[in-house]
């Protein structure tokens, strides 16, 4: 153990403070979640807090704080601020899943708060790169082009670690593989049951990534989350036959 | 001597005068400035006196060098040329010449060679090869060559491949020695060792050196050999480029192979073009080493140039460029369809978008000159046609039925075995 | 009015240089019962003083990173000190090709250490790979240097100049000689076009917890170098490195930079050799206390003063 007189070094020491890693959440409440996939979020979001808590424990400087919010035919945020794991238990309540699937306004909403002036401080040096975790089971309803190519223009989305979920048949997976920048960090999920269960391991992952000093070679955090999730491959060989003498399909 | 004052006048020797606007920048030659000529603005390049006194006692020569330049004029669109030469006054206190600002679209080649700049795809790239080759031509037909070949002097277009070659103040005739000094890797052994001047054969080592670097983003003779030393002493730089030179990527002597780690640009992209490429630069960096009359000519690079060009196609799952004699795809690895080619002379070219028959390879005319363009079936992707953009009506047998005629503006479908002819050309389409 | 600003001198004139490094284990390798991963060396002749710091990767798999991070100071240093006595001349017009061909020979030099070591050491008998997962595993039997990965920083201090190398994360800290601190690039002070500082030694992908390697197969083009010519209008009197984890502990640059000042006054004020090592022990106990309450990390410090 140090000794603990400072000594000239003891103002410096006064200085040394913890930094904070935000887990942003996402999740499509829209009608066609009713039932038992929203019954998994909402089960899933009460077991969050203990799952943060733990991995705070091994990340020796960092804390861990959640922002929890809900879009359907508007976009609602739980979590007035980023909160600790103690406060977002407090906090949740569960989610009734009505109305449309607000993408689009949901990313803008995102965009928002991802800045000092917002949601992360007035202090870069405070925080450690944000995780993102989006979960949704349809087509957009409203235009997310646009907002998703002001939201790549953020700086702490461009370096956050980004997963999404993609529920059910119907879900659309390339926009969530266009706003995640990768197809490899878009989960696909047939089976309900499976809901909780993901949410819960991969906020472990994207909380662990981003609160350990991964010096990785040409890896990024992002990249140390892909190969942690399952990739599906996409393989559709493009065969063309030998062609007809067609004039008209030129 | 300090520098000249914005709003400055400075004459020139054709009786203009010049004024200083702003300093734009400072080498190791000289100093830069942006000046008004008649209203329009130029570069000026005004010498460091410290680098004239090096440069006795040829220091005269080199004027004259200048001079000679200025009224003979630019090889090509592809030089900033001298057009005046400026002094101070009759007892000029050194001197210096205006030329064209340099357009902003361009880059440094040595940015590309530190991977800060990428060329918008490997089309441009070639491109640019291209456009190197030809200026070293277009020198060569005026009978200039280059005492001081240096990377730093080329600038790269990296949205067409275009080329500006600066700093020609070393430009001369050949067999003529300014008393330049030239740029240890960049000048040809011979000159290295005193045996040699300047001249064509010396230029075509720079040339190769220049081509590899730009496919390559490395040296061409440095690899294992150039890691065992903490620093290029003469010495060592005269081991390393003259006296004991061996290729990175020689297929027998394994010496001075890129190291991983050190040259890995090198060792990722070398791969990722044909063998005839590299049978190329084997030769340039093997035989051609010590052998002038091995070395490969402008019109041997051309070749190679015009070949990757015709063999180049678009990967459908990566979008890059690969090549279809590699079979799979040099970047991605997948195999894919590779689309037909028309085989005639001796040249296959590829079908793809942007691809063309030209007469280049009808009669080994200009590749400007487009007499066939290939294009994409609008019901199916994938699927090329042949469109006869030529003044000859083409005569087309497809596989098993009569001849067809196709005028100007038809478009032939691409089947295998179809023979199309062109005047005197046997067009063949294959797999 | 009298311009008041002191210039301090350094108060033990022996000799043009006064060196010193020190590297300690961080609390959660304590913790955990690793070793400390960092590495630093400090040296000096009458032309010039050299110090480097290196940071061996904490992950599962890196096992031997300690070693990495030792070999790149041992190999750096008898690089750079064979470079400083080879080379006749270092300046604007050739620094950056000599400078590239040292960083070349350094990575060469390492990976050859890396490559003895692991012939001699299989992972075979290696207790510590037997305990990694199958990816990580995978991952080393793939590729070995990974197991040795390591940042480098390396800078080199004269009468007349000064350069740093740098691959990876880590801080070089540039004292002039009004006692303030400046970056390398700051110190540098070039602009872009849009009136951007140039960012020249710094990288920006090493904000957000990612970092370049030695261990990486395109180390030569993550290399990064700066080279500045010091003179009256870029006086400098010292420079400090450090590795990641001591800025880790701070929320601010400013409260990171004042512990860098009170690192360089403390070495000003000593004397002689007992002193210096008085210095250095204050120092250890201020960072072991440093990084309990902090990042954790192992810390090192370097630091040159003319």
């Amino acid at each position: 153990m140090a000794d603990t007189n400072g000594g000239r070094y003891g103002a410096n020491i006064e200085e040394v403070a913890a930094r904070t890693m935000t887990l942003f959440y996402l999740f499509d409440k829209s009608g066609s979640m009713y039932g038992e996939k929203i019954g998994q979020v909402n089960n899933a979001m009460k077991d969050i807090p203990q799952i943060i808590k733990e991995v705070a424990e091994s990340a020796p400087n960092a804390n861990i704080t959640v922002a929890a919010a809900t879009f359907s035919t508007g976009v609602e945020w739980i979590t007035p601020k980023p909160q600790t794991p103690d406060e977002f238990i407090n906090t949740w309540r569960d989610v009734q899943a009505e109305g449309l699937t607000s993408l689009g306004a949901a990313l803008t909403s995102l965009n928002e708060k991802m800045s000092r002036k917002a949601f992360l401080g007035d202090n870069p040096m405070g925080y450690l790169a944000p995780g993102i975790i989006i979960l949704s089971d349809g087509e957009p309803t409203d235009d997310w082009e646009k907002p998703l190519a002001e939201l790549k223009k953020n700086n702490w989305f461009k370096n956050a670690i980004k997963v999404a979920f993609a529920v059910g048949a119907d879900a659309n997976k390339t926009v969530l593989a266009e706003v995640c920048g990768t197809p490899e960090a878009v989960i696909s999920i047939d089976d309900p049951e499976k809901i909780r269960q993901y949410i819960k391991f991969v906020t472990a992952a994207v909380s662990k990534t981003g609160t350990t000093s991964q010096a990785s070679s040409s890896a990024s955090p992002q990249d140390v989350l892909n190969q942690q999730i399952q990739s599906i491959d996409d393989d559709k060989p493009f065969v063309v036959d030998i062609p007809d003498v067609d004039d008209s399909q030129w | 001597m300090s520098d000249f004052r914005n709003g400055e006048k400075i004459q020139l020797t054709n009786g203009d005068t010049i004024t200083v606007k702003q300093k734009l920048g400072e080498g190791g030659q000289g100093a830069v400035y942006k000046v008004d000529y008649n209203g329009k603005f130029y570069a000026l390049k005004w010498y460091l006196p410290n680098y004239l006194k090096g440069l006795k006692p040829n220091y005269k020569k080199f004027y004259k060098n200048l001079e000679h330049n200025v009224t003979s004029g630019s090889p090509s669109n592809a030089f900033l040329w001298q057009k005046a030469i400026a002094i101070t006054g009759k007892k000029s206190k050194g001197f210096g010449y205006i030329m064209d600002l340099r357009p902003q679209n361009f880059e440094e080649f040595t940015k590309f060679m530190k991977a800060k700049v990428q060329y918008d795809n490997t089309k441009v790239l070639i491109n640019a090869a291209i456009n190197v080759v030809e200026a070293f031509q277009a020198l060569h037909r005026k009978g200039l060559s280059y005492q001081d070949v240096s990377p730093g002097n080329f600038f790269i277009d990296k949205t067409n491949g275009d080329i500006l070659i600066c700093d020609n103040d070393n430009v001369a005739p050949y067999g003529e020695n300014l008393g330049v000094a030239g740029t240890p890797g960049y000048m040809a052994p011979e000159i290295i060792l005193g045996k040699d001047k300047p001249n064509t054969n010396t230029d075509l080592f720079s040339l190769s050196v220049i081509l590899f670097e730009l496919f390559f983003l490395s040296h061409p003779l440095e690899g294992a050999n150039c890691c065992k030393y903490p620093c290029l002493t003469t010495a060592i730089e005269r081991e390393l480029y003259a006296e004991k030179p061996v290729f990175v990527m020689s297929k027998t002597d394994h010496s001075n192979a890129p190291v991983k780690g050190v040259f890995s640009n090198l060792i990722n992209l070398y791969p990722t073009y044909p063998e005839y490429l590299h049978e190329a630069f084997e030769k340039a960096f093997g035989e051609g080493l010590k052998n002038v009359n091995k070395r490969l000519t402008e019109r041997d690079w051309l070749k190679v140039l015009y070949r990757l060009q015709d063999d180049s196609v678009v990967c459908p799952y990566c979008k890059e460029t690969t090549f279809a004699s590699m079979v799979k795809c040099a970047c991605c690895k997948k195999t894919y369809p590779i689309p037909y080619k028309a085989v005639l002379n001796g040249f296959e070219v590829v079908a793809g978008n942007g691809k063309y028959l030209t007469d280049y390879h009808l009669t080994h005319g200009s590749r400007k000159d487009i007499k066939g363009t290939f294009v994409e079936s609008k019901k199916t992707a994938g699927v090329f046609g042949l469109k006869n953009d030529s003044t000859i009506v083409w005569q087309v047998e497809y596989p098993g039925k009569p001849v067809m005629t196709y005028e100007n503006g038809k478009v032939v479908t691409l089947i295998p075995e179809t023979v199309i002819t062109i005047g005197n050309n046997k067009v063949e389409i294959k797999k | 009015m009298v311009n008041l600003f002191m210039h301090k001198s350094r108060k033990n004139k022996i000799g043009k240089f006064l060196t010193d490094n020190i590297s300690i284990r961080g609390y959660s390798h304590i913790i955990a019962n690793k070793e400390c991963q960092d590495c630093s060396v400090s040296w000096h002749t009458d032309s010039y003083s050299g110090i480097i710091v290196c940071d061996g990767h904490g992950g599962e798999k890196y096992i031997r990173s300690s070693k990495g991070s030792a070999f790149a100071c041992e190999i750096g240093k008898t690089a750079i000190d064979e470079f400083m006595r080879s080379i006749k001349r270092l300046d604007k017009s050739n620094y950056k090709e000599q400078l590239t061909v040292l960083e070349r020979h350094i990575i060469n030099n390492w990976r050859k250490a890396v490559e003895k070591d692991f012939n001699d050491n299989s992972f075979e008998n290696d207790e510590r790979f037997a305990v990694l997962s199958d990816s990580d595993k995978n991952a080393l039997l793939k590729n070995y240097v990974k197991a040795y990965g390591s940042t480098f920083i390396a800078a080199v201090l004269t009468g007349k100049y000064y350069f740093v190398l740098k691959l990876g994360d880590g801080n070089a800290n540039i004292i002039l000689s009004n006692d303030t601190i400046k970056t390398p690039d700051e110190h540098n002070a070039e602009y872009d076009e849009d009136g951007k500082l140039k960012k020249v030694l710094e990288d920006e992908q090493l904000e957000f917890n990612v970092t370049t390697s030695l261990c990486q197969s395109a180390a030569d083009t993550e290399f990064r170098q700066i080279f500045i010519e010091t003179d009256k209008t870029k006086p400098v009197s010292a420079i400090v490195l450090t590795t990641d984890g001591i800025i880790n502990c701070f929320r601010s640059v400013e409260a990171y930079q004042s512990l860098i000042k009170n690192i360089y006054h403390a070495y000003l004020e000593t004397e002689n050799e007992k002193e210096i090592e008085k210095a250095r022990l204050e120092l250890a106990n201020g960072l072991n206390q440093l990084s309990e309450k902090g990042s954790g990390d192992d810390l090192s410090v370097a630091i040159a003063i003319k």
